[in-house]
């Protein structure tokens, strides 16, 4: 164990630490990861394309914008919210970015324009939540409407295509010389930083402990909407620059962006160990979650298998997830007391 | 002391209703009773007096079915017999009203009243409305209860859910009602009125057991007193036979003041003041000040408005006027991040759902309070934490495997201490505590009541609500009265007599 460096165990995990397995690296993280090892074995035996760079780099590129978004519904899941928006955010704030580019505005000033609508957006849902003491679940299936709705009449069934070319470029390229996208470097910076403040920082434990239980946060000073607030604003910002980037990506700014990109985000965090109760979760667990769902993917792909049957296998997954613990936790609960 | 039963004053002649002889329950590895006795006669009330943790509930579980016993036996009219479950025991003429109301409230008096037994059917196998009001009426007329059956019962106070649940409880062949804890939430005067109920189905040959820990009627009212301690019956006797002293020293298995040791302070400065505090329908126009090292005690019936109070200076509730003093000058507190920053720190009445994050372990609950302090560029310090986690386990006595263990695995106590952690870990210069033993073993309380103590001797200015007045008095330097939202009177003299204060808590001056 290396300790005092950033990724030592932390030590306000959900989990109780058993047998020196630190708390954000517990039983479930361990048989996502036998998961993760045994299908992609699986799929690098069962087709010669699959464990080739090219491989890499398209199934890497093409799940940016589900990879990035699952980073905040993560944090928000743990404090016990969730945001069903964030695919229409993700819409609204690529066809916004792409009349703006159309209108003239420099790139830079179009980007951050996105992503001031999309923390705003996020806003919206986190004060109407907060505000009116609302299910998060009610709040965001009725701006999940409204988002998109926003993002039809703004474009109609239009798309913009003539996107600055330093920007698909990054959208789409690799870094020079390898299979490696320069989105998924973004991902990876984003995802070690956000693990750092989830598990290290005062603000994941603070996220941890609101989720768990928001009264007794509340009771012990913490600013339990300041934190829900700011995690929808990020789930918002987040969701926007993950629009914008497959826009790019696609070299298309459309209306129906995405959509129904945010049960997808919602399933990987289920499947990694996150309770939809808050409070529970861990930055691996979901990382893992998320390779295993795009190696599946992907290996179903080169195989040809058709969407609904893809759609079939990660339904099973997210059901065995939700299951699973359920089922444990009653045999070891059916055990009898020791003295 | 003795652990002998002592059965006297009861003539030989009598036939005991029900007798529980040499009866064992154990909950896993708890043993909850161990060779617990008990025989109740017709006619007579018999007090069973014991603390938390003594195995009442235990016991008035088994007699009403809800819990089988592991050992000992069961005896009714002479029959031995099990008892297999709720319906078994009500067929046997055993009624039970529990602690809290087990009522609907959305329902009417009638109502609620009608489900206690088959609801009455027209010819139609409709609902007979006309039978189950003239039933409610009949089955209230036995007990002199006067409600207004089409009342609903959530309009109805907290003396009257009781009264309904009585009358729900008694059948015309009830023969043993047992009421647990029924003045808990009660004023003097609706302890008046459930009294001359108890002494009219007295007079018609039920037996009564009633269960609690306030004394204070059980004298006025008792033919025979048993009490218990950790599980096993410790002594029974005609009341007359008791003092209120002797039975304090019965339950606890020792004198007051070796469970409550009162420190000796030497108190500073006034350091908090509260001036015509009012939240309306709360409390009104409170005044009172703290002084560094005071413990001032708020005593008060359940609903006094104490923890409004409190919650009011430690800015969880908004108050509609008045104003918080600290060290002399006005402060604002609008949420309770204001409140830590004037150190003051609150241990909430409910530590289950405000105090503990239960599915958390010991070091997550301990550093909750100091997260920031605890960070450098917002990140946690490991090794600030682990040290933290360690320091208050050890000075607070903290009985676990260690601190990552998840704080529900803890008993109330040690659940307690890491709440009291919590709050010492902030430093705080005022120190609000709300019922601070509520749901504590003896042993864990008078633990908690030392830490308490040397917080005084250092200085702080402590606030306490405690709904058991002989723990209230014992600890504390001062004690204000309330009652239904009011400041009553203020006692300054140690030793308080428990008398006029518990008169002046229930309205009476």
């Amino acid at each position: 164990m290396s300790t005092q460096t950033l990724t030592s165990p932390p030590t306000q995990g959900a989990k109780v630490r058993r047998r020196g397995l630190p708390t954000w690296f517990g039983a479930w993280e361990i048989s996502l990861l036998v998961l993760v090892v045994l299908v992609t074995v699986m799929a690098s035996i069962s087709t010669p394309y699959f464990a080739t760079g090219s491989n890499f780099a398209i199934t890497a590129g093409g799940v940016i914008g589900l990879a990035l978004m699952v980073i905040p519904m993560t944090l928000l899941m743990i404090a016990g919210e969730i945001d069903l928006s964030i695919a229409s955010v993700f819409g609204l704030t690529g066809v916004v970015f792409g009349l703006c580019i159309e209108g003239g505005i420099p790139l830079p000033v179009s980007i951050v324009i996105g992503l001031v609508l999309g923390a705003v957006a996020g806003f919206i849902n986190g004060w109407l939540t907060v505000a009116f003491g609302l299910p998060s679940l009610v709040v965001t299936v009725g701006t999940l409407g409204l988002y998109r709705g926003i993002a039809y009449i703004l474009l109609e069934s239009r798309s913009i295509s003539a996107l600055p070319v330093e920007f698909t470029t990054f959208s789409q390229a690799n870094i020079y010389g390898t299979y490696i996208p320069y989105t998924f470097v973004l991902f990876v910076l984003m995802a070690v930083f956000a693990a750092v403040v989830l598990h290290r920082g005062a603000f994941g434990r603070k996220t941890f402990a609101v989720g768990s239980s928001a009264v007794v946060s509340r009771y012990s000073g913490i600013p339990v909407r300041r934190i829900k607030i700011t995690l929808f604003c990020l789930s918002g910002t987040v969701a926007a620059l993950a629009g914008m980037l497959y826009a790019g990506y696609v070299s298309s700014a459309r209306a129906n962006n995405g959509t129904g990109l945010e049960l997808s985000v919602i399933a990987i965090v289920l499947i990694g160990g996150v309770s939809m109760f808050g409070g529970k979760g861990s930055f691996a667990g979901v990382t893992l979650s998320l390779v295993l769902v795009t190696v599946l993917t992907s290996w179903m792909n080169l195989g040809f298998l058709p969407t609904n049957v893809q759609n079939t296998v990660i339904g099973v997954l997210m059901i065995a997830a939700v299951v699973v613990p359920v089922v444990a936790k009653k045999i070891s609960d059916s055990r009898p007391l020791r003295a | 002391m003795t652990e002998s039963i002592a059965v006297t004053g009861h003539e030989a002649t009598a036939t005991p209703l029900v007798s529980v002889a040499g009866v064992s329950k154990r909950f896993g590895g708890v043993i909850a009773i161990k060779r617990t006795d008990i025989t109740l006669y017709p006619g007579e009330v018999h007090a069973l007096l014991g603390e938390n943790g003594a195995g009442k509930s235990t016991l008035v579980n088994i007699l009403a079915g809800i819990v089988q016993p592991d050992a000992g036996t069961l005896t009714v009219n002479g029959d031995t017999i099990t008892i297999h479950n709720p319906h078994a025991a009500r067929a046997l003429g055993i009624s039970v009203v529990h602690q809290h109301p087990v009522v609907f409230p959305d329902l009417t008096v009638a109502e609620n009243i009608m489900f206690a037994a088959a609801p009455p059917r027209t010819s139609l196998h409709t609902l007979d409305w006309k039978a189950v009001q003239a039933n409610s009426i009949r089955a209230m007329e036995r007990l002199q209860v006067k409600l207004d059956p089409r009342e609903l019962v959530q309009n109805l106070s907290a003396a009257d859910q009781q009264l309904l649940e009585i009358v729900k409880a008694l059948s015309d062949d009830t023969a043993l009602l047992i009421l647990d804890e029924p003045t808990a939430a009660l004023s003097k005067h609706e302890v008046d009125h459930l009294m001359e109920v108890i002494r009219r189905l007295k007079s018609q040959g039920v037996a009564i057991l009633f269960v609690g820990h306030r004394l204070d009627e059980v004298f006025e009212l008792a033919d025979r007193v048993t009490v218990s301690r950790d599980g096993t019956t410790i002594i029974s006797g005609p009341a007359a036979e008791f003092t209120p002293e002797s039975v304090v020293t019965h339950l606890v298995g020792r004198t007051l003041e070796s469970v409550f040791p009162k420190e000796d302070v030497e108190l500073g400065d006034v350091h908090l003041e509260v001036r015509d505090f009012t939240r309306k329908g709360a409390y009104e126009n409170v005044n009172f000040t703290v002084r560094k090292g005071e413990i001032l005690g708020l005593a008060g019936l359940v609903g006094a408005g104490r923890t409004e109070i409190s919650r009011g200076i430690f800015g969880l509730d908004p108050v509609d006027s008045g104003e918080v003093l600290i060290g002399g000058k006005p402060v604002r507190i609008v949420g309770p991040g204001d409140a830590m920053k004037h150190k003051i720190a609150y241990v909430p009445e409910d530590r289950t759902r405000e105090g503990a994050v239960l599915e958390q372990s010991i070091s997550f609950n301990l550093s909750l309070a100091v997260l920031d302090t605890l960070s450098s560029f917002g990140l946690v310090k490991s090794k600030s934490d682990r040290e933290l986690s360690a320091d208050y386990i050890k000075r607070l006595g903290v009985r676990t495997s260690g601190p990552e263990q998840l704080i529900s695995a803890l008993s109330g106590g040690n659940q307690q201490k890491v709440v009291l952690g919590k709050w010492l870990a902030t430093n705080p210069e005022i120190l609000i505590l709300d019922d601070p033993t509520k749901g504590v073993d003896v042993g864990a309380k008078s633990e908690v009541y030392k830490i308490v103590g040397r917080m005084a001797q250092a200085g702080l200015a402590i606030i306490l609500i405690s709904n058991e007045l002989e723990e209230l008095l014992s600890v504390s330097d001062r004690v204000i009265t309330f009652y239904r939202g009011a400041q009553g009177r203020e006692f300054t003299e140690r030793p308080f007599d428990s008398e006029t204060v518990l008169a002046s808590m229930t309205g009476q001056h």
